[in-house]
């Protein structure tokens, strides 16, 4: 008889590792359908995240943000920081008079725009 | 006379089934997890502070409801792969940074996912976007 006992060690033992190593996103409440392109490249996760939702209301990290005060409040998160890369997710199908504000504040508080996306296949439509 | 002790029994609380379910779990969390690449562009979007009153000429994309038109007085508009073309024509890599600028311009309507492709191609042709403020009174 092979010896079993083992494997239920071995087995909480990778449910442990999983929880630990596990990164949860902090935004998932969030609903908005992100862009998808082809060329977009993998990137590490920025320290401030911006997000746009499918009703055009705005986040900071993960909190509702009004718009007005996007930019002082970003100006705080990263006045101090190294890294001044802001991840700026808006939903696809929102228009430029939703997000445009969004990047003009980013802009205006110094920050590094990464503009997040899906990696998916390449666009085939041409516009 | 002899009093007959009964003998205690050892009680165990029987294990065996837990290596089950946390194996049960694993192959749950296996088969529901789905590993999703984030992605994304940077935009190294000049901020407009410094930016000298020296007239240069720029490139211009501008963005409508449903067309690309490139250069200012463009009448007629592109699709985005000839947008990608003519920017791979401009050979912005091989320019100065204030020469690498390219002026996107965009309509109220435009959708997020049509912005996104054109940032791209900019992006991909080694430009710089840079962004216009409109003044609300407009």
């Amino acid at each position: 008889m092979v010896p079993m006992a083992s494997f239920g060690d071995i087995a909480f033992l990778l449910i442990i590792f999983f929880m630990l190593a596990s990164n949860f996103v902090k935004e998932a409440h969030i609903e908005l359908e992100r862009v998808e392109a082809g060329n977009i490249e993998e990137v590490d996760p920025a320290p401030v995240s911006v997000s746009m939702d499918v009703d055009g209301v705005c986040y900071l990290q993960g909190a509702v943000q009004p718009i007005g005060s996007l930019e002082s409040a970003v100006s705080m998160l990263i006045e101090n920081a190294d890294d001044k890369r802001v991840a700026m997710t808006i939903d696809k199908n929102l228009v430029y008079k939703q997000y445009s504000e969004i990047q003009m504040s980013l802009v205006r508080a110094g920050a590094t725009i990464i503009a997040i996306g899906d990696i998916g296949e390449p666009s085939t439509k041409d516009n | 006379m002899k009093i007959r002790r009964k003998k205690r029994q050892e009680s165990e609380v029987d294990v065996s089934s837990f290596s089950d379910v946390a194996f049960l779990l694993i192959i749950f969390f296996i088969l529901t997890t789905t590993f999703k690449l984030i992605g994304g562009q940077e935009l190294n979007i000049p901020s407009g502070e410094d930016g000298d009153s020296e007239e240069q000429k720029q490139l211009t994309i501008s963005l409508t409801g449903k067309e690309i038109f490139y250069g200012e007085d463009s009448k007629s508009s592109l699709t985005l792969r000839q947008l990608r073309v003519q920017l791979a024509d401009e050979q912005l890599s091989t320019k100065k940074e204030e020469q690498r600028m390219v002026v996107l311009e965009s309509d109220e309507n435009v959708v997020y996912q049509r912005y996104y492709n054109v940032m791209l191609a900019i992006r991909d042709a080694d430009g710089i976007v840079a962004l216009i403020e409109r003044d609300t009174d407009e």
